[in-house]
């Protein structure tokens, strides 16, 4: 064996719910990883095994039904077989839906690589009573066709064994050989009408030396024929006389036109299907007359027009129950305690004080820490949606969701996406972008991300639970489903709008979607895609969180405190320190002990002491605890014991220290909060938000929501975090914030305050790890500005249309809820129905000649 | 004349059924009853659209069954072993002729 046949490349192909991924999994088990193509967003995964001392990599195509340009998908499947050559292509085939799948398998024959059939679901086909002859069926398309069920593993040995084999004699470097090879595999004949046009073009472009030693000709021809663009581009770069050749694709196209009276891609297409339809009656037995299946059965249910909805509405709450109750009420809880774990650890690495640690703590720490909370939940949700994915019913979620979506210039598959973002309350809008990748409809894609933000993602659920805990606290359940109604019925009017206004011109696909049949899912394959998933998310949070968490940590820590007051803060800390000494007494012993440094080395001892004493529940956990801190300093240890020794003596100086030292303690933390408030204060984001309070106190919002508000941006989860700075809340008071903002807002807030920001905040710009996510699925910092700006307008108007109008009319909070939801859903009904009028229209007028636009 | 929008032969070896596409211009798919099989006789829109319909199983000449009726939402059809929503915009644009009951 030669070096370069110790490793090998792999393609798999399939089309989508061949089970493909099943096939990739049985290949390389656990050794895989995912990146993405360079510059776009589909996903390329790899993965390697090793076979009769070859290590073989195989890479995962993405699922496409043919091998055209039109899609991203597509072009990256083809792009790589031609560029990178691999050794040998499995392509993944359904064998109870044999006749569409050779489409795909004769598109990939001719890009001339050694290939293989997996000829996958062996189980699902025989169920059917469908029996394949694959001896004759690998004879008729000339290539090994290896029987398998992904799932259950059958078959991968065998495949892998024919993987080796073909790529053996491939091996041959020699391209006479290579070119041999290539004959022997399915020639599929295009009859009278196209061959000879196709040997005519393959003779032309076998004059053009480049073309010739890089590409398979008649692929080539083919491709002319179809009148690929993208191969027309290849034509134009690398063929000498490109001219010549591209003139005489386009006369013969021509002339078949004429004689033929179709469009040659058109003949192209027919006759697949024509040998495909050959080889199924040659190859397959059809058992007994066809029942209804089991798939059809559970559809006349699940599809139903009134039972599907239901039955949706059932799975939907089911999905919420899931995630939120067992994994936001029971699991994250137990897992934050690990994460408040690890985060003690890290902030003792690192250096004890000063910016770098400011910077690295509450900047990137607590940033990430605060998505990590959600993780299990995340991890749970992703379970629940890889079980409706792999069974086949996400499908009917789309088809079942289409016609009310599509009324609003959404798409059934903007369902998905929007779970995600937390239709009802508890989501988060980062998975959400991601997942409209697969969505085809260029025009509700992009509608479905401009929406998605406005759903309630878990960090601004705080708010809302915060909020209505001090200001609604009799209607509590009342309001949060008014807050999950309300941005749905705003985010589909929004979708309406925009994909009539905007995104007018963006381009629109006809809804075709292949409905699978219903699967039992496979645990692993589950488990393996959820966490994928979570992976993938949580790898994009941290990269993205890190990077802003830099620039919003800038935005509320400088300028800092001017040198006047950074004196004044000293003075009083120092003033205070000498109070402190003074009051000691000059007979007391422990007043040497304690000047300079050592007064600092006290006040962390002091610190530390008391966060564990806390901790510490049983007599024996406590003198434990006495034991370790005695050991460790016996003087200081007296002092932070109100003046006991471990042995119990009393030191009444060291008593003397106790009471003087817990309040000076106490003045230092005051300082050190009031430092902090100043700080935020005069920072660019405190100035910001003053500046902003002469346009804000129109929606109600004052300085100190404003700074809260723009930190939000950040992450939502600052929002009550930052409140929580500004109004202090005192670590040595044990108030929470509710109670804290309660009494500082008890003369100057109403309810209808509340309501405003409410709404505003349900409705204001994405978080920045969001718009990032924003900018790469759209690949437009155009669409991300937009993003970033339509909702704050929006937000604004509703919040001070709100807000003025529940001042202006003194209504309650609650009225002003119930006219601003009948106004919102008038609205709705109004826009479904003429966004149905419209669709109905266009359906009417029918036009043969007109382009693929619906 | 354009190239999109032509109508299309069947070819000679679609044994079964004969049937001559320019005596039956066929209706939309969106006007088939629901359980009604039916044949493609012609496909209108552009050539994105007809190759993407080719390579989901949709094609001049595919024999397919109407499971559900849409209108306005998606139609549920079957062509061979495959289940296709298919958009309603899309239905008008799918040139059909019925298959008498009890031919095959």
């Amino acid at each position: 064996m030669t070096g370069s046949s110790s490793e090998i490349i792999v393609a798999l192909a399939g089309q989508p719910n061949s089970g493909k991924s099943t096939i990739f999994n049985a290949l390389t088990g656990a050794r895989q990883h995912v990146a993405n193509y360079p510059g776009i967003t589909v996903e390329k995964k790899m993965g390697t095994y090793r076979f009769d001392g070859r290590k073989t990599v195989v890479v995962d195509l993405p699922g496409t039904y043919s091998l055209t340009s039109y899609t991203q998908e597509e072009r990256v499947s083809r792009d790589f077989l031609i560029h990178e050559k691999p050794a040998a292509v499995v392509d993944v085939v359904d064998a109870s839906n044999l006749e569409r799948n050779l489409y795909l398998v004769f598109q990939l024959a001719e890009m001339g690589i050694p290939m293989v059939v997996g000829l996958n679901m062996m189980d699902v086909a025989r169920q059917r009573g469908l029996r394949i002859d694959i001896e004759q069926l690998s004879l008729e398309l000339d290539m090994p066709v290896v029987p398998t069920i992904g799932n259950k593993g059958v078959g991968i040995k065998e495949l892998r064994e024919a993987i080796n084999q073909i790529s053996k004699d491939g091996d041959s470097t020699s391209a006479t050989k290579r070119a041999d090879l290539r004959q022997r595999f399915l020639r599929l004949d295009y009859g009278a009408a196209l061959e000879p046009v196709l040997g005519r073009l393959e003779k032309r472009l076998s004059e053009d030396v480049t073309l010739a030693t890089r590409y398979p000709l008649r692929w080539l021809a083919l491709k002319l024929m179809e009148n690929d663009s993208e191969v027309q581009r290849l034509v134009r770069e690398h063929a000498t006389n490109k001219e010549n050749i591209l003139s005489s694709v386009a006369r013969e196209r021509e002339v078949f036109q004429a004689e033929h009276g179709e469009a040659s891609e058109q003949a192209i297409a027919i006759r697949r299907y024509q040998v495909a339809g050959e080889i199924v009656e040659h190859c397959v037995k059809r058992g007994k007359e066809e029942h209804r299946t089991l798939t059809d059965r559970i559809d006349q249910v699940v599809c139903h027009r009134v039972a599907g909805p239901i039955f949706l509405g059932g799975v939907l709450f089911l999905l919420y129950y899931l995630t939120m109750k067992i994994g936001g009420e029971h699991i994250a809880p137990w897992a934050w305690k690990y994460w408040t774990m690890l985060r003690d650890v890290i902030a003792g690495i690192l250096p004890a004080e000063g910016l770098i640690r400011s910077l690295l703590l509450s900047g990137i720490v607590d940033g990430v820490f605060a998505i990590m909370n959600y993780l299990p939940i995340f991890l749970i949700l992703f379970l629940l949606i890889a079980i409706l994915e792999d069974s086949g019913y996400m499908a009917r979620v789309a088809f079942i969701m289409d016609r009310a979506l599509r009324a609003f210039g959404l798409h059934g598959q903007s369902t998905l996406p929007m779970i995600l973002g937390g239709v009802v309350v508890g989501g988060c809008a980062i998975p959400g972008v991601m997942a409209t990748r697969a969505m085809k409809d260029q025009k509700a894609r992009m509608t479905t991300i401009m929406i998605v933000p406005l759903m309630n993602c878990m960090a601004k659920v705080p708010l809302y639970v915060l909020l209505v805990s001090i200001f609604f606290k009799e209607h509590q359940a009342i309001m949060l489903w008014f807050m999950s109604l309300i941005t749905l019925g705003v985010a589909l009017i929004v979708a309406s709008v925009l994909s009539r206004t905007v995104l007018k011109r963006q381009e629109s696909e006809p809804f075709i979607l292949e409905m699978p049949p219903y699967h039992l899912p496979t645990i692993t394959g589950v488990i393996r895609r959820a966490v994928e998933r979570t992976w993938l998310f949580v790898k994009k949070v941290i990269t993205i969180i890190v990077a802003v968490a830099i620039v919003v940590w800038i935005f509320i820590t400088f300028p800092g405190l001017s040198k006047e007051r950074t004196a004044y803060y000293d003075a009083q800390a120092e003033e205070a320190t000498n109070a402190f000494m003074k009051k000691l007494g000059k007979n007391n012993p422990y007043a040497k002990l304690l000047a300079g440094t050592g007064l600092k080395e006290f006040g962390q001892y002091w610190d530390r002491y008391k966060k564990k004493k806390m901790g510490a529940r049983s007599k024996e956990e406590k003198d434990a605890l006495n034991e370790k801190f005695s050991r460790e300093h016996p003087e200081f240890f007296k002092i932070v014991n109100k003046g006991k020794g471990l042995d119990g003596k009393k030191d009444k100086y060291a008593k003397k220290v106790y009471t003087a030292y817990k309040r000076l303690d106490k003045t230092l933390k005051r300082l050190d909060t009031a430092r902090r408030k100043e700080t935020v204060h005069v920072s660019f984001a405190g100035r910001f938000g003053r500046f902003l309070e002469p346009v804000s106190q129109w929606a109600g919002f004052d300085w100190k929501i404003n700074i809260a508000l723009a930190s939000s941006f950040a992450a939502k989860e600052n929002l009550v975090a930052t409140l929580g700075t500004i109004y202090s809340v005192g670590e040595e008071s044990g108030d929470t914030l509710a109670v804290t903002m309660a009494k500082d807002t008890a003369q100057s807030w109403t309810p209808v305050h509340a309501l405003a920001l409410m709404l505003f905040v349900a409705l204001f710009p994405p978080c920045i790890a969001t718009l990032i996510m924003v900018r790469v699925e759209t690949g437009s910092t155009k669409w991300m500005l937009f993003a970033a700006t339509y909702p704050i307008i929006l937000g604004f108007i509703i919040a001070v249309i709100v807000f003025q109008g529940g001042q202006l009319l003194g209504l309650t909070a609650l009225q002003v809820m119930t006219l601003f939801s009948l106004f919102v859903f008038t609205i709705l009904a109004a826009t479904y129905f003429v966004g149905e009028r419209a669709a109905l229209k266009k359906q009417k007028t029918f036009q043969p000649l007109d382009h693929a636009t619906t | 004349m354009k190239q999109s929008g032509v109508v299309y032969d069947l070819f000679d070896h679609q044994k079964d059924h004969q049937i001559d596409a320019a005596m039956t211009p066929g209706m939309p798919l969106a006007m088939a009853c629901a359980g009604e099989r039916v044949r493609i006789v012609m496909l209108a829109g552009g050539r994105g659209m007809h190759q993407r319909l080719a390579s989901m199983g949709l094609n001049v000449g595919s024999e397919i069954e109407v499971i559900k009726k849409g209108i306005p939402g998606p139609f549920l059809v079957s062509a061979g072993d495959t289940r296709l929503a298919v958009g309603a915009g899309i239905a008008h644009k799918i040139m059909v002729s019925p298959i008498a009951q009890g031919t095959q």
